[in-house]
Parts: C-alpha cells; sequence; structure tokens
C-alpha cells in the first residue's frame, strides 16, 4: 500500500461493496496488490457461480429428456418384438380377447380437465388435470390399491385399507378424505378427514385433519391446511409460502405449458393463487408479485428476472 | 441400490444433485469458462440418461468425469487445428489485462476454504448475497435486522475473508 491511509482489508471490503471505485484504490495501491484484488473478486464470482444450486440445469435437462422420442431399444428387444407380436396376435385369434383383460381399469384426463370416478367399492376420486390413475377391477375387493400420477383428491368409504401407490411415495388409509399430488419430484399429500399414514423415499409418517406435507427432492416440509377441500375444485390453484417451483409444476401441469428457468434463480417462495381457465391471467398473477417478467413463445415460457 | 442402474427418474436425479456440482467445478478449471463448463455438464448428464442401462449408480461418478473428460480432449483437439491453421493470428493477441485475469485452481482453493472458515454469521449473510443474489433488505427481513446490521456484517464477512487469504488465519 503506498499510504497506510487505512487498514487493507478494510479497503478490500469497502471496495468489495461499491463504496470505492477502481480508481479510488488505484491510487492507493501497488499495481501488484491491485491486481490481487481484482483476482479475489473474480475468484468470489466464480464461486458464487460454481456454489449455486443446479437445480436450473436440472429442470433443463429433464426437459429435454422428456422433449426427446423414447429410447431406442436395444437390437435383441426389436429381434425378440418381431417374434413376439406374431405369436401375441395368434394366441388372441384362437383364445380371444377374454384373456388379455386382465381387468386393468385406467384413467386419464387431459391438460386443465378434471374428472369424477367412483370405485368399485364406492370410494370416490376426483381427478385433477393431466393426470392418470389405474387399479386392478378384480382384485379390488381384496385389495384396495391404485396407482396415480398426478393429482387427485379421494373420499374412501371405510373398510380395509385403502392405498395409493406413486413414484414418489405411498399414503395408506382406512376411511377418510385427502389429496394426493406427485408429479416430477413434488410429493404432496394433504389430509382433510381421518388418520393418513405417508411413507415417500425420505421418510414416513402420519397426517392428521388440517395437516399436509410436502416433500421436494429431499426436503420435506409440513404445512396446515384450512379449507375443507383442495381448491382447484374452485377452478383454481392456492399456495401458501411454497417454493415456486411448485407453482411452476402445477402451472405446466394445468395448462400444457413448459418454463425455461435458466434465467432466473427459483428459489423463492409464492403465497397467492392463479385460475384454471385463463392462462395469461395466471401468468400474470403469479410472476408478478414476484417481480419476474416472461415471454410466451408456442408452449414454452421463458422466465426472467426484472431488472 | 448401487447395482441399479440408471434409467429411474429418481435415482437419476439423485445422481445429478450428488455429482453435478463437483463435475462442473472440474469442467470450469478444465476450460477456463463457465459457459463451456456448463453446457459440457449438460451434455454429460444426457449422455449419461442415454447410456443409463448400462451405468449403474456405484460407477455412476467415473462415467460421468470420464465423459467431461473426453468432451475436454476433443474441444482441445479441435481448438489445436484450428490454433494451427491461423497461427500466426493469435500470437499478436497477447496483451494482459486484469479483467482477463486467469484464477488457478490452487488459488481458488484458497478462497473456497477462505469463505468456508467465515464465522456463521458473517458467512450466512455472504452466501445470501452472492449465492442467492439477495439484496441487502431482503436479507435484513429474512434474518429481521436491520439493513444498516446487514451491510455491517457482509463489511466483516469481506474482511475476514481478506484477512484468511492474505495472513492465513
Amino acid at each position: 500500500m503506498k499510504k497506510n491511509y487505512q487498514n487493507i482489508d478494510e479497503l478490500f471490503a469497502d471496495w468489495m461493496m461499491g463504496k470505492r471505485t477502481d480508481k479510488d484504490i488505484k491510487m492507493l495501491l501497488y499495481e501488484d496488490e491491485f491486481v490481487h484484488f481484482k483476482k479475489l473478486q473474480k475468484s468470489i464470482e466464480i464461486w458464487s457461480e460454481l456454489e449455486r444450486p443446479l437445480t436450473p440445469e436440472y429442470q433443463k435437462i429433464l426437459f429435454k429428456i422428456k422433449k426427446a422420442p423414447s429410447k431406442p431399444k436395444n437390437k435383441i428387444f426389436k429381434l425378440a418384438m418381431r417374434v413376439v407380436i406374431p405369436v401375441a396376435a395368434i394366441l388372441l385369434l384362437f383364445f380371444g380377447i377374454e384373456i388379455f383383460n386382465d381387468f386393468n381399469v385406467s384413467i386419464q384426463t387431459a391438460y386443465g380437465e378434471q374428472k369424477n370416478i367412483q370405485l368399485p367399492d364406492g370410494s370416490e376420486v376426483i381427478l385433477g388435470s393431466h393426470t392418470s390413475l389405474s387399479y386392478n377391477k378384480k382384485t379390488w375387493q381384496k385389495k384396495r390399491e391404485l396407482n396415480l400420477q398426478g393429482q387427485a383428491y379421494f373420499k374412501v368409504t371405510k373398510g380395509q385399507k385403502f392405498l395409493v401407490k406413486t413414484k414418489l411415495g405411498n399414503v395408506q388409509v382406512l376411511g377418510t378424505r385427502f389429496e394426493v399430488v406427485s408429479r416430477k419430484d413434488i410429493f404432496n399429500v394433504i389430509c382433510f378427514e381421518g388418520k393418513v399414514a405417508v411413507s415417500s423415499l425420505q421418510n414416513e409418517m402420519v397426517l392428521l385433519p388440517g395437516k399436509a406435507v410436502l416433500i421436494i427432492g429431499n426436503k420435506v416440509q409440513e404445512q396446515t391446511v384450512d379449507n375443507d377441500k383442495p381448491d382447484w375444485f374452485r377452478g383454481e390453484s392456492n399456495f401458501e409460502n411454497v417454493p415456486l417451483k411448485v407453482v411452476l409444476v402445477e402451472l405446466e401441469n394445468q395448462y400444457n405449458i413448459r418454463f425455461d428457468t435458466t434465467k432466473i434463480v427459483v428459489n423463492q417462495n409464492f403465497t397467492g393463487s392463479f385460475p384454471h381457465n385463463n392462462l395469461s391471467l395466471a401468468l400474470a398473477s403469479v410472476f408478478k408479485p414476484l417481480n419476474i417478467t416472461y415471454q410466451v413463445k408456442d408452449n414454452v415460457v421463458k422466465l426472467f428476472n426484472r431488472k | 441400490m448401487n447395482k441399479r442402474n440408471l434409467c429411474s427418474e429418481t435415482l437419476f436425479q439423485k445422481a445429478f444433485f450428488e455429482y453435478a456440482k463437483d463435475l462442473k467445478r472440474f469442467l470450469f478449471f478444465k476450460f477456463k469458462d463457465m459457459e463451456t463448463a456448463e453446457d459440457i455438464l449438460q451434455e454429460s448428464f444426457l449422455k449419461l440418461w442415454k447410456n443409463c442401462e448400462k451405468v449403474t449408480y456405484s460407477k455412476v461418478k467415473s462415467y460421468l468425469f470420464t465423459i467431461a473428460n473426453n468432451a475436454f480432449l476433443d474441444v482441445k483437439k479441435h481448438e489445436k487445428v484450428v490454433r494451427d491453421y491461423n497461427k500466426s493470428y493469435v500470437e499478436q493477441n497477447k496483451t494482459v489485462s486484469p479483467e482477463f485475469l486467469i484464477i488457478e485452481k490452487e488459488f481458488y482453493t484458497k478462497v473456497e476454504r477462505a469463505i468456508a472458515s467465515l464465522p456463521p454469521k458473517q458467512r450466512e449473510v455472504f452466501i445470501m448475497s452472492k449465492i442467492e443474489k439477495l439484496k441487502y433488505k431482503e436479507i435484513a427481513q429474512k434474518l429481521d435486522i436491520s439493513v444498516k446490521a446487514v451491510e455491517k456484517r457482509m463489511h466483516q464477512a469481506l474482511k475476514s475473508f481478506k484477512e484468511r487469504i492474505d495472513y492465513k488465519i
């Protein structure tokens, strides 16, 4: 340091916080000290870039994977299929369709659609947008078990155990009302009545009425709910202090859109709601309060931080 | 679990969050360029997904680093061809200015260690500002302290950081 004007570390901190310009410190420092300052500044920039969460990159990769056509199967499989399909066709001819009807029931909803269904035991299910559900009609009386991908509300009649299986975890109940959401890496279970046992990849727990659990990746967040039914029944989605990511996934599944989040940091929380029947209003009500701007092209929505 | 291949989304995700950061760091110091590091990072994981049937969880790490390293070698080979082609051209551009400083891995490791050893309260503010990119006002709200106090902590953090780097406290 040319002059003992002030402690050099103090000067560094002042400069990094923008209280002093490059020109200011150049007057006070020798050339090599100035270069050292610059090197430290650049290292901190690199550090903040290397240490930041890579969730946006992961989403980008997932998006690319999902967009790509299904993976090419290997040769042996192709060869096998060349044999299997004709054989199956001949068998079908001989034995009729009967044996292939294994009583599997599978129901899907399109983007923006809701469907009410009744299960063989009288339990009711309301499927949310872009959801699929399947169960076996034949074994249902013995085993109340179904597979779910997406979002659904259940009103279960009392009886034997009732099991909802999803990719991210299972939910088991006796007789009660509850909602399950299993999309991407988001697993959300809300209990409205009775007791619900949740077992996910991460943990196991029991939910009481008015309680919910939101699991994203390996983060587990417990929540309380004060409504008696899911709000998507009323054609809107409500959120209270949930990670923005959850809201984005919900929007994607409601409107058949995809988000490009490479330009923003998705670590903020969102409180608010969006309607299910108006995309531009939905986007505005989520992103305006968060100070995020967006561009819609085809069905991809690109997000930017407002400068 | 370690013997299962990577074709399930859950395992693939687990592999990503376990190794992506290290891989990005590795790539950055190879290429000395963040954008290229990010591109190759993405390519490596896409390749992993494409070949997921052949890769078990215990092999993921070495698989990823091998792909990444090969990508680096490919790029360098290509660059060398280009460089040989217009050799005289590049030689002239040899001015060194502080803006084009190259941060060596050894130097960066010291920086990492200095940040890691900051006192918790200073480190917290430092991370919120530099990684979560929060404004001082937002940090103040989150921590329930005044903006002035945030500024003070940030200033202390930078000062202790500089001390740690130079005097190895």
